[in-house]
């Protein structure tokens, strides 16, 4: 009777507890950033991972967690890249990874939702919120798993992260818009 | 001496050429209704060339390397450049010929011209932001900045006939950042 009981418990308990894995092939988390005033140099990094807890459907309670490899940092220039991961910039060899962790996840209106949380770069940790876009779940085609569609954005500076602060802004913008595209898939 | 004024004439038709470091063609299209995945042409050219500072007379003119399409998944990327999609082995380029630059007004502009993506030439209606031209720091040499933002939908095309917009949606936003040097 006690192993049952146990058994329900552990059960009732995994069922509340939604767990949501990235699909990396349907995600991508960028970033934008002026140079001399009048354009925009666009990057990404290629490897990343992220995980959702949430009980509730609507993700009122969820926690996301993100992970980002520094060195796979990439503008479409192999050059530049290697100038980012350098102490210039994020200084990829003390500092390896980028992360996140949510702190809340509320509803705006509609399909928006606003996250906080504390964002770590170059050895640095700095509450910031981003707007999100919550495109829903839906049951896959082919897999029959419930997914998940997430637009994130939003800018912060990247001298309060203590990158490249002798860089004048006139020649790459302080401001940093972040975006990101990510897919999750359910259990 | 008339030889010269022409000569002179032409001259100030200037021609301003991209800057391939700071510049990006990239589109995105949504994903099973709910998600968008983005990609980007790595290797592209354009050309511009204006007579006038304010580019109303500008004629843009673009080509893409169709084998050079990205979307950070090698395998979908071969997929894209299969039949089934951008048929690059046939249709190796995607090009685009502008027919007029028009101000709506501050810094945006509209963008015209003739798209041929997949063997198929479209007229498609592009939205602008013009930024600068400013003096680069370095190299003293005219600057100005475009960001270009549109849609196509991608049956106009005949790309991806058998993908149901489901899957994959028919409408794909372009969006391209690029910088472009005078002289």
């Amino acid at each position: 009777m006690y192993v049952f009981l146990v058994s329900i418990l552990v059960a009732s308990a995994a069922v509340a507890q939604g767990n949501w894995s990235l699909d990396k092939a349907h995600s991508k988390l960028g970033f934008a950033i002026s140079h001399m005033t009048i354009s925009e140099v666009e990057g990404g990094f290629k490897s990343f991972d992220a995980k959702i807890s949430s009980a509730k459907e609507d993700f009122s309670d969820g926690v996301v967690e993100l992970t980002a490899e520094i060195a796979s940092i990439t503008t479409d220039n192999d050059g530049r890249d290697k100038h980012l991961q350098s102490p210039d910039y994020f200084d990829a060899a003390k500092f390896t990874t980028l992360t996140f962790k949510s702190k809340s996840f509320t509803k705006v209106e509609g399909k928006k939702y606003k996250v906080t949380g504390d964002l770590t770069m170059h050895g640095v940790t700095k509450p910031v919120t981003l707007d999100v876009v919550f495109n829903g779940t839906i049951e896959h085609p082919r897999s029959k798993k419930t997914i998940a569609g997430f637009k994130i954005s939003g800018t912060l500076k990247r001298t309060d992260f203590g990158i490249a602060v002798d860089t004048p802004a006139a020649m790459l913008g302080d401001e940093i818009t972040i975006h990101a595209n990510t897919e999750f898939v359910k259990g | 001496m008339l030889a010269a004024v022409l000569v002179a004439g032409a001259v100030s038709a200037q021609t301003w050429a991209l800057d391939k470091n700071h510049a990006k063609l990239g589109f995105e299209v949504t994903h099973l209704l709910i998600s968008d995945v983005e990609g980007s042409f790595n290797s592209f050219e354009a050309t511009l060339n204006s007579s006038k500072d304010d580019f109303s007379d500008a004629v843009i003119e673009l080509t893409a390397d169709v084998n050079t399409v990205f979307t950070n998944n090698e395998y979908r990327d071969k997929d894209l450049k299969s039949e089934n999609f951008f048929d690059a082995t046939k249709f190796g380029t995607l090009t685009f010929k502008s027919t007029s630059f028009k101000k709506i007004e501050g810094r945006n502009y509209k963008l015209s011209g003739n798209m041929t993506i997949h063997g198929v030439t479209k007229p498609v209606e592009l939205d602008v932001v013009l930024n600068g031209p400013i003096e680069h720091p370095r190299n003293k040499k005219l600057v100005a900045g475009f960001k270009v933002k549109g849609k196509i939908n991608r049956k106009d095309f005949g790309v991806g006939e058998k993908a149901p917009n489901a899957a994959i949606s028919e409408e794909v936003i372009i969006y391209a950042n690029a910088e472009f040097i005078k002289g």
